[in-house]
């Protein structure tokens, strides 16, 4: 018979998809104020935050949200090179396929987005953008200022070097959105949400508060940091369901476990 | 997952390594708080000793002002001197000092034929009589010097007219060799008290040492006529 837990754990697998998306109020607020600061006539829009704070599968389902109603599109993965970030630009803005032994003339592609001013208003959605160097970044900085193309990019923010980023695009940004990490209230609505979503009832009453504040203590509320200590806390948990039931209790998840998986994970040490 | 019993071996470890500090913390706890039931026990202790303590003075105070008070009493009775004795510094626990000159004036044979047979009464002047806390009194302020004691206890003597005093200055003398003092102080002896023989026999003899050996012989007859003494006779018979 299949552990309750094994499904449990599948429910914190990390991923992007818009289907995973779990409505909290601090979410809910980032989506609203990025769907306003796109209305506006910006040039370029900062998303930034520490990794795992949510700035993908926010792209995400703005991208999902507007792609009726505007012309969005979500560069999930960073091009690894100038050529590849101008094909698939050329692509989005003609809607044709460059042939594959022709480059792209960069002024002739400015040229063209200024042909474009006033009839067509593209949104490029660029997650990971701390990926693209400088130089690339002043040609999407030139792209934008023809007002044709609005980029909306999310970048990292770590100790050091992400404030230095923030600072080269300091003087190109017309807004920035900053994602923070969930409180404890949100980790805890976070967790039972996904779990209710499928339909995990009991496993979602097995978590309590008193262990959550423990689990925020140790993620620091970071969205991808609480899916890795929950699947590995529900891995644990499938084993005892499995081998050893008498160490398990049902009714919550002890302390025990919570710790062990947070050994296996490195966030505290023997 | 293989890695499990690892995991929980690593578990223990932390969970052991989390706890120490609350042992830590917990252990001293338990000795700051048996140090201050140790220290408030040990401040209750020394507060009863010292009550304790306290009260036995008390008694030992008492005792030594009604003592104090019965002295003054004899001393009005005998109706010598008008003046309070001065003695309330005198604790005592003086009797285990040394030596003093009175002590050692009252056992030196002074009359050493006479003394052989001398009369039980008066022969020890060491033993508990009568009056012995003011012997007491007398050790604690010869302790100085031989030369400052009988300087004092002449003082003394001119303020309480103790015999005993007087009598301990004669002896004294007279086994110094000061026989003219001796004679004095024995005719002070007597002048308190006619009754004590050795006053007789220290003034007689003294009197023969000086040379004044019909005086002594003199004094001797009238003493023997009043009380016939036989110390007062062999005495007579030795100065002869």
């Amino acid at each position: 018979m299949k552990s309750r837990y094994e499904s449990a754990k599948n429910v914190f697998i990390d991923s992007i998809d818009i289907d995973d998306y779990i409505d909290l109020s601090t979410s809910a607020s980032a989506f609203r104020q990025l769907q306003h600061s796109i209305e506006k006539p910006l040039k370029m829009i900062l998303l930034f935050g520490r990794p795992g704070t949510g700035k993908s599968i926010l792209l995400n389902r703005i991208a999902m949200k507007l792609q009726k109603e505007k012309e969005i599109h979500y560069f999930d993965t960073p091009s690894t090179n100038e050529k590849e970030f101008f094909y698939k630009l050329f692509k989005v803005l003609t809607n044709h396929e460059l042939p594959s032994n022709t480059d792209i003339n960069f002024s002739s592609l400015v040229n063209y987005c200024k042909g474009l001013r006033g009839e067509r208003e593209i949104i490029i959605l660029l997650d990971e953008a701390q990926m693209y160097g400088r130089e690339m970044m002043e040609k999407i900085r030139l792209l934008s200022d023809t007002r044709a193309v609005k980029f909306i990019v999310s970048l990292h923010k770590t100790e050091d070097e992400d404030l230095i980023a923030k600072e080269h695009f300091q003087s190109r940004i017309w807004e920035v959105i900053e994602l923070k990490n969930a409180t404890l209230e949100d980790q805890i609505a976070y967790v039972h949400k996904k779990l209710l979503k499928k339909n995990l009832f009991e496993v979602a009453n097995s978590i309590k508060e008193k262990e959550m504040k423990l689990i925020h203590c140790f993620t620091k509320g970071n969205f991808r940091e609480c899916n890795k200590l929950f699947y590995t806390i529900f891995e644990i948990c499938e084993y005892y369901d499995t081998h050893e039931p008498s160490k398990i209790q049902y009714n919550r998840i002890s302390k025990k476990i919570i710790e062990m998986a947070a050994l296996k994970l490195g966030y505290i040490n023997v | 997952m293989y890695e499990i019993e690892q995991l929980e071996k690593q578990w223990s470890s932390y969970n052991k390594k989390r706890k120490r500090p609350l042992f830590i913390a917990l252990f001293l706890c338990v000795v700051v708080v048996a140090m201050a039931v140790a220290v408030s026990l040990n401040d209750r202790l020394r507060h009863t000793l010292k009550q304790m303590f306290n009260d036995d003075l008390h008694v030992q105070v008492s005792l030594v002002e009604n003592h104090l008070a019965q002295e003054e009493e004899n001393v009005s009775m005998n109706k010598k001197d008008e003046k309070p004795v001065k003695i309330a510094e005198v604790p005592k626990m003086v009797i285990e000092m040394k030596p003093n000159p009175y002590d050692i004036a009252s056992k030196e044979p002074v009359l050493e034929a006479v003394e052989s047979l001398s009369a039980p009464e008066k022969t020890d002047s060491s033993l508990p009589i009568e009056g012995a806390a003011d012997k007491k009194i007398h050790l604690d302020i010869l302790e100085t010097s031989s030369v400052t004691a009988y300087k004092d206890v002449e003082s003394r003597f001119y303020q309480t007219h103790d015999i005993d005093d007087a009598l301990f200055l004669a002896k004294s003398y007279f086994n110094r060799g000061e026989y003219k003092k001796a004679e004095y102080w024995a005719l002070q002896t007597n002048k308190v008290d006619s009754n004590i023989e050795e006053s007789w026999l220290l003034f007689a003899y003294a009197k023969a040492k000086l040379g004044q050996k019909q005086e002594a012989i003199k004094v001797l007859n009238a003493y023997i006529a009043k009380t016939n003494s036989i110390e007062a006779k062999r005495l007579l018979e030795q100065i002869k």
